[in-house]
């Protein structure tokens, strides 16, 4: 046995530092050595190698060997000696052994050992401190067992025991000094454990009685075993059962704690010698009912006879419940497409089932269990033990129904909560079984066509994308496409729609509602009309809104609609969305109802449809509970209850103890949510380097009628004005009307957003006349323009990406009122414009390039700069908004690239904001058209525009 | 059977405040003070007893069987009580030993400071009282009190009472019947052939104590395991 372990041993290097990792208990610290390779090992492991590295140390075995390795084995030695002299003590309040307080010899010992071992990296104190942490450790972890003091104390507190005056070492030592004068080989096994034997023979069987024989194993050898009673009948070194004599009263206590764990045993303790008692049919019940368990708890086995199965089991299965439905036989359901197999008039069921080492029984057994009246019976020629809760499931066999969306849950995750237990296994049936694995495979199904209505190609994920969307949808489920902005959402749930449509045929799809923001109304109308042409869209938003439906008879195509014009029309008495039979809900932004209480969640979940879709930019796997919001509206059921799904998913989760529990809700999850990242491997390559989004956007009430207030003012004076005048006014007016599609504040001047002068406050309040109740000036940009708004949706999606954002103005006051903005919603920016001195300019690029993970990233930058300044490097940015524009484009271009030599390192997403109807888009289209006036404007920029006529002015400027 | 007399020591017992957790609430405990009360000339006497004793005037107290000792501290005075307790006559003692053996549990139910009721009834059946009575006690002090028992004699025989109310264990080798003792002569009495002597074994009544076996199993292990750490010990083999 030596030469094994001495050959394991040297394998662990010696000559490097080694150290100690305490732990608790003392027992479980480890031994970390470090050399040619590094081994760590228990305690205990580690004695023998630091044994060796004691012996050794005269330098007689070859190799050196470290100090600290010496310290090590010089604490163990030291230790053991203490252990071998009685020199331990349980501690006071914890389960563990410590060395006894240390006599003054040994004290100079533990000096000693450090002040000799001591090396360069660890001090004189360091290395006392490690010398008493290897003490303990080696000290608890030669004893059997953790010290059952502590433990021992009586339920009310009082010591028992006559002697608390001698301290433990000493007894201890004591008794060693006896036995080593004695020194007799008496290793005769005193401590002992409990087990319970079960014996039952025919009678008593059928009478559903059983006798339980008390039986006891030596501690540390269970192997060597006797019937309890043996200790009784028998004493002294030559008695068969070769137990010492004080196992007996050793017995008698370990009996007695079983006896508080189960009181039925407290007959044993009457007796005078405790051989063996038998149990009534109420007895056995109650021992398989709570005495196993509780027997279990105390460390006491029971031990059950060959002839007495115990192999009855129960296992919930889900399957689909039997439906009455008039003329129809029952049968496999395959589902029509409409309909899907998880319609609402279906029903599934989980039920016990109860087999017999593992066979199932039929229905003819089951009944006869359920009617037994005794724990024992005899089932298929054998007897079994029938535990009370197998019994209760064979009399009440049906566990619950559910709806479809709660078994899909079931199916996905195999677990459901019965009664108390939160978690049962469940066996899916076959027709759930069908489903289950159609719902994994949907993202990876062969793809479907292209609808032939859908005017573009799709990519190749977006294509997976739509099929994904077509199979959950077609069976009735709802989902959630999370892919990162930019990739395709809107298209892919327009040939979605385009795709449900065409598998109808003639009859034709219901009408599709998408839900989304205000700022990107313009947006899906634009890409609706452009991907899908022919295809009705309308919008329903604004004041004169209405559903009427199409010439031909009933409502078909796309309804846009924005959050809040949607809450207000459920909510009312009057509304109509809710009488629509939408065919798909379309949740743009979903985000937007991560709060499940607000009124406008509540409001999308009473919108009715076939199926329903939630889009959206952030990575919603991160936050759980916004996670349940939006699934919890796309495929309500799947999740439970707010409440239920905190206690049974969220919180555990989030405490991260049981990474089982993660792995469930991964697999109930995934199938219902699809996110693809711009840095997916499949993705990325088809990506071009800078897309440009143009968003059309619409102004605000107040902002309209800003817009024409000023026009039919400035038009007449620049109609009765002289030339030289002229030039100058259609300047200003060109301005100012830039300014208000920038932001009423930036317009009315606004600079610190405080209350503007009264003269401005009468002549809004003119402009805007209104009589009614005074609102009190704003102190914020949101709401008033749909470019700060989608600013704010831009942002926000960017943030929650970890990205960096370039945002381009032309005008420093809108830039100083963007700062006062985003300052006060807590975004990290920073302002570059004209004025600001060069090593600052320097400072704030740093700032932007670095990491997300340095604390100073800025990721927001607002730049102020004429077309072709400095060359900045941005190359960070992975996105850029023109919050308004130059007029030439194509310098506008340059610029941005080549100054800022963006897109060569990463995918560049380039957003223009352009308010549609309104001199923005009009000069856009103008130059597309005129390019003579193009390269004028090239040439001398925008005083070209002060040479059109009025008329032609007042074409660009008007308001449509 | 040891031969010399088996002395327990309890030690001091810090200040307790009057009015707490009732001390002698276990009913032996209170069988105790109803002898005392009896013994005691009057009401006073107790009071001023007890007061000393919940004081911590007592000291540590050593128990034999048949008589218990201890100092008494009153006012920088220091006075010696010896109070004694007639023992079990043998048969009494015999009888009380066989009550014992008669049910298994009984011994740990004893180890864990209990009276099971099963065992006193028992008791009554067959007449041994493990309570004494008043006329049971005795008492002698060095201070020169003229009452019998004075205030130091009742202030040690208080907190015995305490004590053994915890214990009763105590009682029983006041009683003539030691732990040790007890737990040998219940052993013999079932155990037929082959008796606790062998070889200088270690007796039945011993500490039966889990942790000093464990202790003790312990300290045996590493004296053995130590063999191996020797510097001279190569024992033969190569650690190449």
């Amino acid at each position: 046995m030596v030469r094994a372990s001495v050959a394991r041993v040297s394998f662990v290097p010696l000559d490097g530092p080694a150290t100690l990792r305490s732990a608790e208990p003392p027992r479980e610290g480890r031994v970390v050595f470090t050399g040619r390779r590094t081994v760590e090992l228990p305690i205990a492991g580690a004695l023998p190698v630091l044994a060796r590295a004691h012996r050794d140390e005269g330098g007689g075995g070859g190799g050196e060997v470290h100090p600290s390795v010496a310290l090590l084995a010089g604490a163990a030695h030291l230790a053991l000696r203490l252990v071998a002299e009685g020199r331990l003590e349980p501690h006071p309040t914890q389960p563990w052994w410590q060395a006894a307080p240390l006599r003054a010899a040994d004290r100079d010992r533990v000096e000693q050992l450090a002040r000799v071992r001591a090396h360069d990296g660890m001090d004189e104190a360091t290395a006392e401190g490690l010398v008493l942490r290897v003490l303990d450790a080696v000290v608890d972890s030669v004893p059997r067992r953790a010290p059952t003091r502590p433990v021992l104390v009586a339920p009310d507190g009082r010591v028992p025991r006559g002697a608390p005056g001698r301290a433990f070492p000493e007894t201890l030592e004591e008794r060693l000094a006896r036995l080593r004068r004695s020194r007799g080989t008496d290793d005769r096994p005193q401590l002992v454990q409990l087990s319970l034997r079960v014996e039952a023979d025919e009678d008593d069987l059928y009478a559903g009685e059983l006798r339980v024989v008390p039986q006891v194993h030596a501690e540390g050898n269970p192997v060597h075993m006797a019937d309890a009673a043996e200790l009784w009948l028998e004493a002294g070194p030559e008695a068969a059962h070769g137990f010492g004599d004080r196992a007996r009263t050793h017995a008698v206590l370990a009996l007695r704690q079983a006896a508080t764990a189960w009181p039925v045993l407290d007959r044993l303790l009457d007796l005078r010698v405790p051989d063996r008692i038998t149990l009534s049919t109420d007895e056995v019940v109650d021992l398989l009912e709570h005495g196993l368990a509780a027997l279990q708890e105390v460390g006491v086995d029971v031990h059950w006879p060959r002839e007495l199965g115990r192999d009855l089991t129960g296992r919930a299965v889900l399957d689909a419940a039997p439906r009455r439905r008039r003329g129809e036989a029952e049968g496999p359901v395959e589902g029509a497409l409409r309909s899907g197999l998880l319609g609402a008039d279906h029903l599934f069921a989980f039920r016990w089932q109860l087999a017999l080492h593992g066979d199932p029984l039929t229905d003819d057994e089951m009944a006869s269990l359920a009617a037994a009246t005794r724990p024992v019976m005899r089932l298929r020629d054998s007897w079994v033990v029938v535990p009370p809760d197998v019994a209760r499931k064979a009399r009440r066999r049906l566990i619950r129904t559910v709806k479809p969306t709660e078994a899909v849950a079931a199916a996905l995750t195999g677990v459901t909560a019965v009664d108390d237990a939160p978690e049962v296994e469940v066996v899916v049936g076959a027709s759930l079984l069908a489903v289950r694995e159609r719902l994994r495979a949907a993202g990876s199904r062969p793809p479907v066509p292209v609808p032939a209505g859908l005017d573009a190609t799709l990519r190749d994920y977006q294509r997976q994308g739509l099929t994904w969307l077509a199979e959950l949808t077609d069976l009735g489920l709802g989902a959630c496409l999370a892919d990162d902005m930019g990739l395709g959402k809107t298209i892919t749930l327009i040939a979605l729609h385009l795709h449900r449509a065409e598998q109808r045929g003639a009859t034709g799809g219901g009408p599709t509602l998408v839900v989304c923001p205000a700022s990107l109304l313009g947006n899906w109308e634009a890409e609706i009309r452009r991907f899908a042409p022919g295809v009705p869209v309308r919008r329903f938003h604004g004041g004169a809104r209405s559903l009427a439906p199409d010439a031909g008879g009933a409502l078909a195509g796309f309804v846009l609609t924005t959050y809040g014009t949607m809450r207000n029309d459920v909510d009312s008495e009057t509304g109509v969305l809710r009488s629509v039979p939408w065919d798909l809900v379309v949740a743009d932004e979903a985000q937007h109802v991560k709060n499940s209480r607000s009124s406008t969640a509540r409001a999308l979940r009473r919108l009715e449809s076939a199926a329903r879709v939630a889009l959206t930019g952030t990575p919603v796997e991160n936050d759980l509970t916004e996670l349940w919001s939006i699934l919890d509206w796309a495929v309500p059921g799947l999740l439970g209850s707010r409440l239920a799904f905190r206690r049974v998913w969220a919180s555990p989760i989030e405490a991260g103890v049981d990474p089982a529990v993660t792995a469930r809700f991964a697999e109930l999850v995934s199938p219902f949510l699809l996110r693809r990242r711009k840095s997916d491997p499949g993705i990325a390559p088809e990506l071009p380097a800078k897309t440009e989004t143009d968003h059309l956007l619409g102004l605000t009430r107040e902002q309209a009628v800003l817009y024409e207030g000023f026009v039919r003012e400035r038009m007449e004076r620049i109609e009765r004005a002289e030339p030289q005048a002229r030039r100058g006014l259609v300047l200003a007016m060109l301005t100012g009307l830039k300014q208000i599609c920038n932001h009423p504040a930036h317009f009315l001047r606004e600079h610190s957003l405080r209350e503007h002068s009264l003269k401005e406050q009468s002549l809004k309040e003119q402009s805007l006349g209104e009589q009614g109740p005074r609102r009190p000036a704003r102190r914020t940009l949101s709401g008033r323009s749909e470019k700060v708004d989608l600013l704010d949706e831009i942002l926000g999606t960017v943030l929650a990406e970890e990205g960096a954002v370039l945002v381009f103005t032309q005008y420093v006051a809108m830039g100083r009122l963007l700062e006062q903005h985003l300052a006060r919603a807590g975004v990290p920016h920073q302002f570059l414009h004209g004025g600001t001195p060069v090593a600052e300019r320097e400072a704030m690029v740093r700032r932007f390039q670095a990491g997300p993970d340095d604390p100073d990233h800025v990721p927001v930058f607002l730049l102020s700069l004429k077309a072709g300044g400095t060359g900045l490097n941005l190359t960070r940015a992975d996105h850029v908004v023109h919050f308004d524009r130059w007029w030439n484009p194509a310098v506008e271009e340059q610029a941005t690239d080549r100054a800022y030599r963006i897109g060569q390192t990463r995918r560049v997403q380039v957003h223009r904001f352009v308010v549609q109807g309104t001199v923005e888009e009009r000069i856009a289209l103008l130059l597309d058209q005129k390019r003579s006036l193009a390269d004028a404007v090239l040439a001398r920029g925008e005083t070209a525009l002060t040479e059109l006529s009025d008329r032609e002015l007042r074409d660009l400027v008007e308001l449509r | 059977m040891t031969s010399q007399p088996v002395r327990v020591t309890h030690p001091r017992l810090p200040p307790r405040p009057a009015g707490g957790r009732g001390v002698a609430s276990t009913w032996w405990g209170k069988a105790w003070t109803r002898s005392l009360e009896e013994a005691a000339y009057g009401v006073e006497e107790l009071r001023g007893g007890g007061r000393l004793a919940r004081a911590g005037a007592v000291g540590a107290i050593a128990v034999e069987v048949g008589s218990y000792v201890a100092t008494v501290e009153e006012r920088h005075a220091v006075h010696t009580v010896t109070g004694s307790v007639e023992p079990l006559d043998d048969v009494g003692a015999e009888l009380f030993v066989e009550v014992v053996a008669g049910a298994s549990g009984t011994v740990a139910a004893l180890l864990a400071g209990e009276l099971p009721l099963a065992l006193v009834e028992a008791c009554e059946e067959v007449g041994v009282e493990l309570v004494p009575y008043a006329g049971e006690l005795g008492w002698s002090c060095s201070c020169d009190a003229w009452v019998d028992p004075c205030a130091h004699g009742l202030a040690v025989a208080v907190q015995v009472g305490w004590l053994a109310a915890a214990d009763p264990l105590l009682l029983l080798h006041l009683r003539g019947l030691p732990r040790e003792e007890l737990l040998a002569r219940v052993h013999a009495v079932t155990a037929p052939a082959g008796d606790a002597e062998g070889a200088g074994a270690e007796g039945v009544g011993a500490e039966v104590d889990d942790d000093l076996e464990t202790g003790t199993d312990a300290a045996l292990r590493a004296e053995a395991m130590l063999a191996g750490w020797t510097r001279d010990d190569r024992a033969g083999v190569s650690d190449r």
